[in-house]
C-alpha cells in the first residue's frame, strides 16, 4: 500500500484523540476504514481474487458499524460536554510517545513493507491509548475499531493476505462486538444519564 | 460425511441453533424451559458421545477438515458438555429469580436462553476446530453474547462488568490477531486456509524466521491470555465473573477460560518447530506463575461468594498454564484432571449461587457467613464446592496438583514447582479459612423461604460428589494410561 496513504491513516488516528465532538470522531474513523479499504483495492491487480474480495469486505464492513454508531450518538446526547473535563494535546503527546517507544522495542514482523509495520503497529496503539484515555463509552469503541483497522492495515501487508474466511469472520465479530457495545452504550446512559465511562469504577477489590 | 463421527458433530453444533431457533418461536415461559431442559440434554448426549470417541483415538478431519477428532480435544469437550448442560438445567431456577434484564421481560427468557444456547455452541466448537484463524473467530464471536450475558441483569455493576469484558477481551484478542497476521507473513503459504491449521501450521514452522515467529507467537500468546482471565491481564475476570447470572459464570470460568487455553496450547504444539519447545513452555510457566501469585492474596480476603470465586479461576487457570508449561507425562495427566475437578466443583459452586441469593440477597455483596443451620443442604453444596477447588484431601484437585508440580520437577522446572508448590500451600489455606471460619459456621436458625432449593441443590451435590470422587480415584490411574501416553505422543 501507498506509503504516504498508510501515514494519513496514523494521522486520522491521532486526530481521534485530539476530537471533542463523538460525531466528528465517527466521520474521522469512518472515512479511514474507507482510506483503508481503497488502499487495498488499489493493490488488487497484484493480488489473487481473493484479496479482492477480502477488501470489498473490508469496505462492507464499515457500513453498519459507522450507521450504528451514528444513530446511537444521535440517541444518547451528553448533558454537558464531558470533552471539556479531557486534555487531548496530553493525550496526542502521550500516544505519539508510546508508538515511538514501541516501534523502537518491537524486532521487525516480517510485512510487506517496514512502513507497513510501522503504521499498522502505529493504530493500534493510538486505539488503545484511545480507548485508555477518553472517558466516553463510544470513544472507547471507537478504540476498538482504530485497533482492528490496524491489524487489518497489517494484513494487507501480508503479500497473501488472510484466509478469505478468516477476513469474512473477522468482519462478523467486529460488527457483532460493536453492535453490542452500542446496546451497552444505551443501556449505560439509561442507567447513568451520561455515556462517561468514569461513571464504572464501581468493582473494585 | 457419513461416518459416525461426522454425524455426532454436526448434532452437536445444529442442535444448540434448532434449539436458539425453537425457544424464540414458543411463547409460554414453561414452554421454554422445557424446549431448553431437552436441546441441552440432546447437545450434551451428543458432545459426551464424541469426547469418548476422542479419548479412544485421532479420528482425523471432519467436514471437510474444518474440524478434528483428536485426544487433546476430547478432554475439553466432554468438559464443556457437562457445563452447559448443567448451566442449561439450572438456568429456569434462575430467572425465576431475576427481576430485571436487559431487555422487556416478555422476551427477557427467550433472549437468555438464545444467547446461552449460542454461547455454548461456539464453546463446543472450538476444541474440534482445525485451524488457528477459525478458532480466532470462534473464540471472538463468544464475546459478544457472553457480553450481553454477562450484563443481562441490567443492574450498574453488571453494565459495568459487561463493558469492562467487552473492551479488555476485545483488545486482548485483537493483539491476538495481530500476531495470527504476523505468523501468516512468515509462512511459506500465504492467503490459505490450510497454511493456519495445525498441521500446516507445525509444517510451515519449520521454515519460519524464528525471530518473527517469536513476536507472532508472543503477540497471539499474549492475545489470548486476556481472554484465559491470566495475570496481569485478567481485570475483567472477577468482574464478569461476578456479576453474571450463575449459569453464566460456571460457562465462562469452568468451559470458556480453559477452552481458549486449549487453543493457545495447540498453538504453542504448532510453532514449536519455529520458536522452541521450552521457550513457549517458560511462557506458560510465567503466567501460570503470575496468576497464581496475584491470586493468592485474594483468597485470603474475605468477599463476596461468586467473586472468591473468581478469584479462584485466576489460581486453577494459572495451575493449568503451568501443567502444560511442565509439559511432562505426570504433569499433563493433572492437567486433564484439573481440569475436569475444577469444572466439576465450580460447576457446582456458580449454580449454588442462585438459592444462595434467594435466601440471603445481601451474599451478592458481602461474604456469606453461618448457612449451616438454616439450609444445610446449600451450606453442603458450597462447602464441597470451596473444599474441592481448596485442594483438601481427597479433592481430585489435591491430586492433579500433586501431579502437576511432581511433573514440573521431573521436567527440570525446579523453581517454578517449588515456587508453585508455595502458592498453592497459601491459596489452600486462605480457601481453608472461608471454608472452616464462614461455611461451617453454624449461624441462625431457619427463618422463612431458607429452605429454598434444598432438594434441588442436594440432588446436585450429590451428583457433584459422586463425579468428584470419580475423578479423585481416576487419579490413580490417569499418568500410567494409553491415553495419556498417546496425548504426550501428540506434544514435539
Amino acid at each position: 500500500m501507498n506509503e504516504g496513504l498508510q501515514w494519513v491513516l496514523v494521522a486520522m488516528a491521532l486526530m481521534v484523540v485530539l476530537a471533542r465532538r463523538r460525531a466528528v470522531a465517527i466521520f474521522l474513523v469512518a472515512l479511514q476504514a474507507v482510506l483503508l479499504a481503497t488502499g487495498a483495492l488499489i493493490l488488487v491487480p497484484h493480488r489473487p481474487l481473493a484479496f479482492f474480495i477480502a477488501s470489498l469486505v473490508l469496505l462492507a464492513r464499515g457500513v453498519p458499524l459507522f450507521y450504528l454508531l451514528a444513530v446511537s450518538v444521535r440517541r444518547t446526547r451528553e448533558p454537558r460536554p464531558l470533552s471539556l473535563q479531557a486534555r487531548p494535546l496530553l493525550n496526542a503527546g502521550l500516544a505519539v510517545a508510546l508508538c515511538l517507544a514501541t516501534l523502537a522495542l518491537l524486532p521487525p514482523l516480517g510485512l510487506e513493507t517496514v512502513a507497513a509495520e510501522n503504521a499498522s503497529v502505529s493504530l493500534v496503539v493510538i486505539g488503545i491509548v484511545t480507548i485508555v484515555t477518553r472517558r466516553e463509552t463510544i470513544f472507547q469503541a471507537l478504540g476498538l475499531l482504530m485497533v482492528e483497522n490496524g491489524v487489518a492495515l497489517a494484513a494487507v501487508g501480508v503479500p497473501g493476505g488472510l484466509p478469505l474466511v478468516v477476513e469474512f469472520g473477522v468482519a462478523i465479530d467486529l460488527t457483532v462486538v460493536i453492535a453490542v457495545a452500542v446496546v451497552l452504550h444505551e443501556r449505560i446512559f439509561e442507567e447513568f444519564g451520561t455515556g462517561d465511562s468514569h461513571v464504572l469504577r464501581s468493582l473494585r477489590d | 460425511m457419513t461416518d459416525a463421527p461426522t454425524w455426532l458433530c454436526l448434532a452437536m453444533l445444529l442442535l444448540p441453533l434448532l434449539t436458539a431457533v425453537a425457544i424464540c418461536m414458543v411463547r409460554p415461559p414453561l414452554m421454554r424451559d422445557r424446549v431448553n431442559t431437552v436441546g441441552a440434554i440432546l447437545t450434551a448426549g451428543a458432545a459426551l458421545t464424541l469426547a469418548a470417541l476422542a479419548t479412544t483415538g485421532t479420528h482425523g478431519p471432519l467436514l471437510d477438515g474444518w474440524l478434528r477428532l483428536d485426544a487433546l480435544g476430547g478432554p475439553f469437550l466432554a468438559v464443556i458438555a457437562v457445563v452447559g448442560l448443567c448451566s442449561a438445567l439450572v438456568s429456569p431456577a434462575y430467572l425465576r429469580t431475576a427481576h430485571e434484564s436487559l431487555v422487556s421481560e416478555d422476551t427477557e427468557r427467550a433472549w437468555y436462553y438464545a444467547c446461552l444456547h449460542l454461547f455454548w455452541v461456539a464453546l463446543l466448537a472450538l476444541p474440534l476446530v482445525d485451524n488457528l484463524g477459525v478458532a480466532w473467530v470462534i473464540i471472538a464471536a463468544t464475546t459478544g453474547v457472553s457480553a450481553l450475558l454477562v450484563a443481562q441483569s441490567r443492574y450498574p455493576k453488571a453494565l459495568e462488568a459487561g463493558w469492562k469484558y467487552l473492551v479488555l477481551t476485545t483488545i486482548g484478542l485483537a493483539v491476538a490477531l495481530f500476531g495470527i497476521v504476523v505468523v501468516s507473513a512468515a509462512a511459506p503459504e500465504r492467503g490459505r486456509l490450510a497454511g493456519l491449521s495445525w498441521q500446516g501450521l507445525a509444517a510451515s514452522a519449520l521454515h519460519m524466521p524464528r525471530d518473527i515467529a517469536l513476536v507472532g507467537f508472543v503477540l497471539i500468546i499474549a492475545g489470548l491470555a486476556t481472554k484465559i482471565g491470566w495475570a496481569p491481564v485478567h481485570n475483567w475476570l472477577p468482574d464478569a465473573h461476578s456479576e453474571a447470572p450463575p449459569p453464566v459464570s460456571a460457562l465462562l470460568s469452568a468451559a470458556l477460560l480453559p477452552t481458549v487455553m486449549l487453543i493457545a496450547w495447540r498453538t504453542k504444539i504448532a510453532l514449536a518447530p519455529a520458536v522452541g519447545a521450552r521457550t513457549g513452555s517458560m511462557l506458560f510457566i510465567g503466567f501460570g506463575l503470575v496468576s497464581l501469585a496475584v491470586s493468592v492474596p485474594f483468597l485470603w480476603r474475605r468477599m463476596a461468594w461468586k467473586r472468591l470465586l473468581a478469584y479462584s479461576s485466576l489460581e486453577n487457570m494459572g495451575m493449568l498454564a503451568l501443567g502444560i508449561g511442565f509439559g511432562s507425562r505426570l504433569a499433563l495427566a493433572g492437567v486433564v484432571l484439573h481440569l475436569a475437578a475444577h469444572a466439576v466443583a465450580k460447576s457446582l459452586g456458580f449454580s449454588a449461587a442462585t438459592p444462595l441469593f434467594a435466601v440471603r440477597p445481601s451474599a451478592k455483596l458481602t461474604p456469606v457467613h453461618g448457612l449451616l443451620r438454616s439450609n444445610p443442604s446449600l451450606a453442603g453444596a458450597m462447602s464441597l464446592s470451596l473444599g474441592a477447588l481448596s485442594g483438601l484431601p481427597p479433592s481430585p484437585l489435591f491430586f492433579s496438583e500433586v501431579l502437576i508440580v511432581m511433573g514440573g520437577f521431573a521436567s527440570g522446572y525446579t523453581t517454578a514447582a517449588a515456587l508453585a508448590s508455595l502458592l498453592l500451600a497459601l491459596g489452600f489455606l486462605g480457601l481453608a479459612r472461608v471454608l472452616v471460619e464462614d461455611l461451617m459456621a453454624q449461624g441462625p436458625q431457619p427463618g422463612a423461604g431458607d429452605g429454598v432449593g434444598r432438594r434441588s441443590m442436594l440432588a446436585l451435590t450429590i451428583v457433584a460428589g459422586i463425579l468428584l470422587g470419580s475423578l479423585a480415584v481416576l487419579a490413580a490411574f490417569l499418568p500410567g494410561s494409553e491415553y495419556v501416553h498417546a496425548l504426550v505422543g501428540t506434544l514435539p
